[in-house]
């Protein structure tokens, strides 16, 4: 690395990288993952150093790079889990569905929904909170994470996602249900139920 | 509920035609369907409110951007020993 693009692209090393990594490691919940990502962001930031224009602020740009890695690398998760591995999908929701509903389809009486107390802006501030809903993401197959993390982190339209993801719009809203249901049970257990 | 009106849909389905309408993907038909179900199931309307209570906690927990990020601290240490290593490589491209 011997050009002018070296000596910017270390200096923003030394002042960005902490900052990355902790975002990263927040959308990823994997410290090696995270270390990966940042190190490609600046490979890629050197190697098109060339198209980088002085308009945007050199974090916005590094930020935008490092999120582009983080949705791939979702998406290279969901890929990887759910296409191979459909059959523990499908077991794992006919678990879900016969833990949560009878026969019949319906509520089983002691999973029927309850109020829930709190507001959603203070309980994101909570630490505790924090811990339990991270604990609840982890916990769900990791396919059903995945898609997850790509419905909600930049707001794309469920068509672009199942296209992405190369489901069928089926597919895509049983998963998006399933992980729901496993979440709000979840949180019922560990979080709302020992705030009533 | 009893399954066998075609207007009547149980719980499971009811609960997945939430998701879809959450996101505006609710056909004619099933909007008519989820209409029904909630006027006589109050279980599905608390889902109904809870799942959006989720979107709300997910859309801020993973949709956050850095700049409403409030940050999580990791060992200067390990930082340090990063960026170096970070260096060398670029220093080999």
């Amino acid at each position: 690395m011997q050009n002018a693009a070296s000596q910017v692209i270390k200096e923003w090393v030394e002042i960005y990288t902490a900052d990355m990594i902790s975002w990263a490691f927040y959308k990823t919940s994997h410290k090696e993952t995270a270390e990966d990502l940042v190190q490609e962001t600046f490979i890629a930031a050197f190697l098109s150093y060339h198209t980088f224009e002085n308009k945007s602020k050199p974090k916005t740009w590094l930020f935008s790079i490092l999120k582009n890695k983080i949705v791939d690398y979702h998406r290279k998760c969901y890929k990887d889990a759910v296409v191979p591995a459909n059959k523990i999908n499908e077991e794992q929701s006919t678990f879900l569905l016969s833990y949560l509903f009878s026969p019949d389809g319906n509520w089983k009486k002691e999973q029927q929904p309850v109020d829930w107390a709190g507001d959603s802006e203070e309980m994101l501030d909570d630490p505790e909170f924090n811990k339990v809903l991270e604990l609840c993401l982890n916990k769900l197959p990791s396919g059903w994470n995945a898609a997850i993390q790509l419905k909600y982190i930049d707001e794309k339209d469920p068509a672009s996602i199942c296209q992405e993801l190369g489901v069928t719009t089926t597919n895509y809203w049983q998963i998006i249900h399933r992980a729901k249901l496993q979440l709000r049970t979840c949180l019922e257990t560990h979080w709302f139920k020992d705030k009533r | 509920m009893n399954n066998k009106n075609p207007f009547m849909v149980s719980c499971e389905i009811a609960s997945l035609l939430i998701e879809k309408k959450l996101a505006n993907a609710l056909t004619m038909g099933e909007k008519r369907q989820l209409f029904i179900h909630n006027l006589i199931c109050k279980a599905c309307r608390k889902y109904e409110k809870q799942s959006i209570m989720l979107d709300t906690i997910l859309r801020k927990k993973i949709g956050a951007n850095q700049d409403s990020f409030k940050g999580i601290s990791i060992d200067k240490s390990l930082i340090e020993k990063f960026k170096l290593q970070i260096i060398r490589v670029l220093d080999n491209k």
